[in-house]
């Protein structure tokens, strides 16, 4: 997800961003990875397909894994919106 | 961990960034440079003559065979240390054995000529293939030889 979020930085995610309405295009998004239900995955959403599901990529196109591989999720797997980043300091703010 | 840290970890860890450039992986392409190196070493065996042509296409069959032992090595490689990840070790214990022994049987083929190695690489291939389909849930990829 370079460059929105680097590995290692910290986050806050609003883990009831969607109980009421449906993550939007351009939203970072915490989801469950289709391929591997026990890791969570950081992405941008890209939008709704016409099946319902939704289309999450990178933001490093060249080097993302992500709804070009494993499809589009279920929005039951997209479990929260990231918000802000508190870790490292220095990029304290909010994630776009 | 310092203080600092403890008090900022977060409870959660999410990956924000992926494992390859495009995720398509298939032992489909080792599987055609095992059954290249059992072609050619089947045909070196039944090879007769001594004559230039002879030597010739004896020269070329042991080429082909050392560059495709070569290629299925990589192939297997890149299946292993790329694809390959720790929950599927959990799934499988046996993953590193098994693509040990094959890389082995890649080198055994480049050395000798030994139909009966050959068979062995292409077989283990099929295993391989096995524990990567069944790692994508997916019932539906047969394993052939086109050989």
């Amino acid at each position: 997800m370079a460059p929105a979020i680097s590995p290692g930085d910290y986050v806050v995610v609003d883990a009831r961003a969607y109980a009421s309405r449906s993550p939007g295009p351009g939203e970072v998004v915490l989801a469950r990875d289709p391929r591997e239900p026990s890791r969570e995955i950081v992405k941008r959403v890209a939008g709704p397909d016409d099946a319902g599901g939704i289309v999450l990529l990178g933001d490093n196109p060249a080097a993302s894994t992500d709804s070009r591989d494993f499809g589009p999720v279920s929005p039951d797997d997209v479990s929260g919106r990231v918000l802000w980043r508190y870790w490292p300091a220095a990029r304290f703010g909010p994630v776009r | 961990m310092s203080l600092l840290d403890r008090i900022l970890r977060p409870s959660r860890t999410a990956s924000a960034h992926c494992d390859g450039p495009c995720g398509v992986y298939d032992p489909a392409s080792a599987r055609i440079a095992a059954e290249a190196v059992l072609s050619m070493a089947k045909k070196l065996v039944a090879l007769e003559g001594d004559d230039l042509a002879a030597e010739n296409t004896r020269g070329r069959f042991i080429a082909i065979k050392e560059e495709q032992a070569q290629l299925a090595k990589q192939e297997l490689l890149i299946l292993w240390t790329d694809y390959f990840k720790p929950p599927h070790l959990e799934a499988n214990p046996d993953i590193h054995n098994i693509f040990w022994n094959a890389a082995k049987l890649c080198s055994q083929n480049k050395v000798e000529v030994n139909v009966e190695a050959a068979q062995a690489l292409v077989d283990t291939i099929g295993e391989i293939h096995n524990i990567f389909w069944a790692s994508k849930s997916r019932d539906d990829v047969p394993f052939y030889t086109a050989g």
